[in-house]
């Protein structure tokens, strides 16, 4: 009878013990499961947000891809009419001459050259009939950077000029530098002498735009 | 009816534990299993269906971006337009200085002569230096000027064209009188986007005939 209840003694101590086994893997798993899904649960997370800008940056490439068509297409007809903008022929050598998207390119040029300004400049002066005094400016080719940009902004190129003319031909010098294609913005203007020989001075900026380009970056998601 | 329970102690010890041993174990399981079941699924989400996802996804971007940075023209298109934009801009933005002759008919009095003018389209500000038969010419000058207002084509309102009108020096010889006039104007006056009429004392504008002839003349 003593030797059965030893039995039983041993059998019930090794339950216990894998008991205490048991519980103490299924505590071990548990943990390490919890520790590794909160984990997971962050990457997860995580990836949802790469997930959803890969989206809107998808969804923005279709609707670029689909207003460049558009574009395409209202560029080829703003190039393609019979009379350019200016009232020239599109295929024609003449002043007014040219494709309306040449002209744009000459109005606001994508590249900074002074010297163009200044031979434009002499070439508007002299067509009024006035006599040149000066065309001053600084060539500043060093200091602009004519890389193109995604959201490019007009650069001004500042100059001055001084002509001597008689009173018509001094307004005819305003009127050309209003109706240029080529915007000229006059800060200053100084006019004095007589009806018959006007002295005109005049500080002005023009512009020129870098090219614009195709701007496509990558994002760090966070 | 009475009931004996006559197993011994320990045998009853022994089922007990066994009953206990059988829930902890099936408990442990069913737990271990929900959530390694959990985790498997955490797994197959994040390294296998949102991974392909992404990966999907980021090739689809990479060829649409090649495809719009291989359009043909687009830079020249993109400049064009961006280049057209600000050319509308810069329009709106330059004074129309050619009004300053017309101006100029209508303030300055039919006597009076200008020697010097300077205009500043950045400060808004004129200087007019010049000559008069007599000063009561140059205080009309400066009267037209302090009353002249302008109206916007299409609007009923009128406002003064020129402010902070001041007489910075005169001088009266023998035979004339000299003047230097500093004024301020709207910038509106020289807006190319506005119809402008000037109207000087209240008076219209003049007519051709009663325009000066002659408005530049040198200073004695």
């Amino acid at each position: 009878m003593a030797g059965m209840s030893s039995i039983k003694r041993s059998l019930i101590v090794k339950s216990n013990s894998t008991i205490v086994a048991v519980t103490s893997g299924a505590c071990f798993i548990v943990v390490f499961c919890l520790v590794a899904s909160a984990s997971l649960v962050n990457q997860l997370t995580y990836q949802n947000r790469i997930i959803t800008a890969d989206n809107t940056a998808l969804n923005q490439l279709n609707n670029d891809i689909h207003a460049t068509q558009n574009l395409e297409n209202a560029y080829n007809a703003f190039v393609g009419t019979p009379i350019n903008i200016i009232g020239g022929n599109p295929n024609g050598t003449g002043v007014q001459d040219g494709m309306n998207s040449k002209i744009i390119l000459d109005a606001l040029p994508s590249t900074y050259d002074y010297p163009a300004l200044a031979t434009s400049l002499e070439s508007i002066l002299t067509s009024q009939g006035v006599q040149i005094e000066s065309i001053t400016g600084t060539d500043e080719t060093i200091l602009q950077t004519s890389q193109s940009s995604s959201n490019p902004s007009p650069q001004p190129m500042p100059f001055q000029v001084i002509v001597q003319g008689n009173y018509a031909s001094i307004q005819n010098v305003i009127n050309a530098f209003e109706r240029s294609v080529r915007p000229f913005q006059i800060q200053t203007m100084e006019l004095s002498g007589d009806q018959s020989q006007l002295n005109l001075n005049i500080t002005a900026n023009t512009y020129w735009q870098p090219a614009k380009s195709l701007n496509i970056s990558t994002e760090v998601i966070k | 009816m009475i009931q004996f329970n006559l197993l011994p102690d320990i045998k009853q010890e022994y089922i007990k534990t066994q009953h206990v041993k059988r829930l902890v174990i099936g408990i442990s399981l069913i737990l271990s299993a929900i959530f390694l079941f959990i985790l498997l699924l955490l797994i197959f989400s994040v390294y296998i269906v949102q991974k392909g996802n992404i990966n999907n996804l980021n090739n689809k971007i990479q060829t649409d971006s090649v495809n719009l940075k291989d359009k043909p023209n687009i830079a020249t298109i993109l400049t064009v337009q961006s280049q057209l934009n600000s050319l509308s801009s810069l329009d709106r933005q330059n004074p129309a200085a050619s009004r300053l002759f017309n101006y100029l008919y209508q303030i300055v009095p039919t006597q009076a002569t200008i020697s010097d003018l300077n205009v500043d389209f950045s400060q808004n500000t004129l200087i007019i230096t010049g000559n008069a038969p007599s000063l009561d010419i140059v205080n009309a000058f400066v009267d037209n000027l302090k009353y002249t207002s302008y109206t916007i084509s299409g609007e009923s309102n009128t406002q003064n064209a020129f402010t902070s009108v001041v007489l910075a020096s005169f001088g009266r010889s023998q035979s004339s009188a000299t003047y230097t006039i500093n004024f301020s104007f709207d910038p509106v006056i020289f807006n190319n986007a506005d119809t402008i009429s000037l109207s000087v004392g209240g008076n219209p504008p003049l007519t051709a005939s009663q325009q000066p002839s002659i408005i530049f003349k040198k200073g004695n």
